[in-house]
């Protein structure tokens, strides 16, 4: 028996998945959730094999649920046409159903995934990987047991951390399992400026730039924080400032 | 042929090279009649020619960037005095210069000198007139080439809010709903077609400005928010408060859809629980005074893409529609937004 875990906020498009899914007598359905949230909490709990996932949900869309869960399980994305369809099908997905669809394409997604011997990578995805159209906006971390929403604009700076970033507000970091380099990508260029190998800061916040030693310099922040500049970066930062 | 040949006679450049060759040849044939010779008259010419061509290039980079509105205006004529003054009296001292000031050659150039102030003047009115009126002819038609990008910027604002009204986003997860209730529910599966095909003809028989009584209006609302309540289940709640006296005012037909929209949208997606929208309206005076309320979180609407848009078209229409600015009012307070309307009855 396989756990089928289905995320939805409309009741009646999560009745199409469980009524699709009664031909298949080894898929189990453990839960049913309608936002994010429940979403996430669920996953963590059941465990689940595979998860059918909607997009556009209350407060956090499904791709922000999506990555705050530690090791995602399958996902069948299900959506209806929209800003989302084609973009960013990144943490292994293995199919997207456009809403409404049939019993036919809905049974060919789920056999896609159960013959699927190996573990589904992100990169089958990644020609339609771009950068999401909410994320230069914000960025959704957890803190403990806390979902949070970060405005981009309240970002200081991104710090790489290992396997992580650190997110730093005036409130503290956040841990986040991402790269640098998806960060340089995600957030609005003409904001955000990437002046160091293990460094992204927000212009905005950028208080004071003082040399350092010889040939190298240092960046202040609005919090205080003192960021290293990189000798490559410091003529792309004096542009961008207009110097 | 004729073409090419005809724009070969107006070009700038042909009349220019005809005129000095004119004048090259009568200064030869002076030359030729009165002796002087070639070391005296080859830099007059020279001179001559060269400061005639900088000053038409000089009058070309002008016209460019003043061009006015009409050809001898006062700087333009005055400019052309300034021009002819300079090439005569520069290519006075030149050849003087270059005759050793010799007494014959000068007294040959000043009694020149009338004739070719009037040659000059000829020639240099003319090309000022070509060179201001294709610059003229340029400008003008670049300004049709703006006003066409701009009709056609139109045009696809115009698309844009059709596309805004078919709505394929609530088209597809309406039809989504009704795939659900085909299983379960067939007879309510029904009821939501009715609903979705009666709204859809509502929408697409619509005439842009067209006014309607409120009632018609609501009827209409309330079929899209019928449909959205049977796809969002308990968690919509629509709650109509209409005086009995604002049912007959009047009001632009579709101008509440993108409010409620909006309203249903950062209702539902601002909040994980249950959630109320209030329609109301009342008659007050002459107007028909409309609030629409719903709750909603600031930071999923700020960080939304996209948002206010529908919010901005209803403004654009009262705009249109009744030249007052002031018709449309947003507000948040208390995690509650409110849209409130206010519609001229006349």
């Amino acid at each position: 028996m396989k756990k089928v875990l289905i995320i939805d906020d409309e009741p009646l498009a999560r009745s199409v998945v469980e009524s699709y899914l009664k031909s298949f007598e080894n898929l189990q359905i453990v839960a049913q959730c309608s936002n994010g949230f429940e979403g996430l909490k669920a996953i963590e709990e059941h465990q689940p094999d595979l998860v059918f996932l909607d997009i556009q949900m209350p407060k956090i869309n499904g791709f922000e649920m999506l990555e705050l869960v530690e090791s995602p399980p399958a996902v069948i994305f299900t959506t209806a046409f929209d800003d989302y369809a084609i973009k960013a099908f990144e943490t292994s997905a293995v199919d997207y159903l456009l809403k409404p669809f049939s019993q036919e394409r809905f049974e060919k997604a789920v056999n896609k995934w159960s013959q699927s011997t190996l573990p589904i990578h992100p990169e089958q995805f990644s020609n339609l990987q771009q950068a999401r159209s909410d994320e230069h906006l914000r960025i959704v971390v957890k803190d403990g047991g806390e979902i949070k929403i970060i405005p981009t604009a309240d970002v200081l700076f991104v710090e790489a951390y290992d396997d992580y970033v650190k997110i730093h507000t005036e409130d503290g970091y956040h841990l986040k399992k991402k790269t640098l380099s998806h960060y340089e990508k995600a957030l609005p260029e003409q904001q955000f400026i990437r002046i160091h190998r293990s460094y992204i800061i927000n212009i905005d916040a950028l208080s004071r730039i003082e040399s350092h030693e010889k040939n190298s310099y240092r960046a202040t922040l609005s919090d205080g924080s003192i960021v290293p500049i990189s000798r490559t970066a410091y003529p792309l930062l004096k542009s961008k400032l207009g110097l | 042929m004729t073409e090419s040949l005809s724009k070969l006679f107006t070009s700038v450049k042909f009349q220019a090279i005809l005129l000095l060759s004119g004048m090259v040849i009568a200064l030869l044939f002076h030359l030729k009649w009165l002796g002087f010779q070639p070391r005296f008259i080859i830099p007059d010419l020279l001179s001559l020619f060269l400061v005639s061509l900088a000053c038409i290039g000089l009058l070309n980079t002008i016209q460019r960037y003043f061009n006015s509105n009409r050809a001898f205006n006062f700087s333009n004529t005055a400019l052309l005095i300034l021009v002819i003054g300079i090439i005569s009296s520069s290519n006075f001292f030149i050849s003087g210069l270059f005759a050793g000031w010799n007494s014959s050659y000068i007294e040959y150039l000043r009694s020149m000198l009338p004739y070719r102030l009037i040659t000059l003047t000829l020639f240099f009115f003319f090309i000022h007139i070509r060179l201001w009126s294709t610059t003229r002819i340029e400008k003008e038609e670049k300004m049709k080439q703006i006003a066409i990008e701009n009709e056609r910027a139109l045009v696809n604002i115009e698309m844009n809010s059709i596309q805004q009204q078919l709505k394929p986003h609530f088209l597809f997860n309406s039809l989504n709903s009704i795939n659900a209730l085909t299983m379960t529910n067939p007879q309510e599966a029904q009821k939501m077609v009715q609903l979705l095909s009666e709204f859809m003809r509502g929408s697409v028989q619509q005439d842009q400005n067209v006014i309607v009584p409120l009632k018609e209006e609501l009827h209409h609302l309330k079929l899209y928010t019928d449909i959205e309540k049977v796809r969002f289940g308990d968690r919509l709640n629509v709650a109509y408060m209409i005086n009995e006296d604002a049912m007959e005012c009047t009001l632009p037909f579709l101008i509440l859809q993108p409010i409620i929209e909006n309203a249903i949208k950062y209702g539902l997606y601002g909040n994980t629980g249950n959630i109320t929208i209030e329609i109301s309206a009342i008659k007050e005076n002459d107007l028909l005074a409309i609030t629409v309320t719903n709750p909603f979180d600031l930071i999923t609407q700020q960080t939304n893409k996209g948002t206010g848009y529908g919010i901005r078209s209803v403004n654009r229409k009262l705009l249109l529609l009744y030249k007052r600015s002031n018709l449309l009012k947003t507000s948040a307070k208390n995690s509650i937004f409110t849209v409130s309307l206010q519609i001229p009855q006349s």
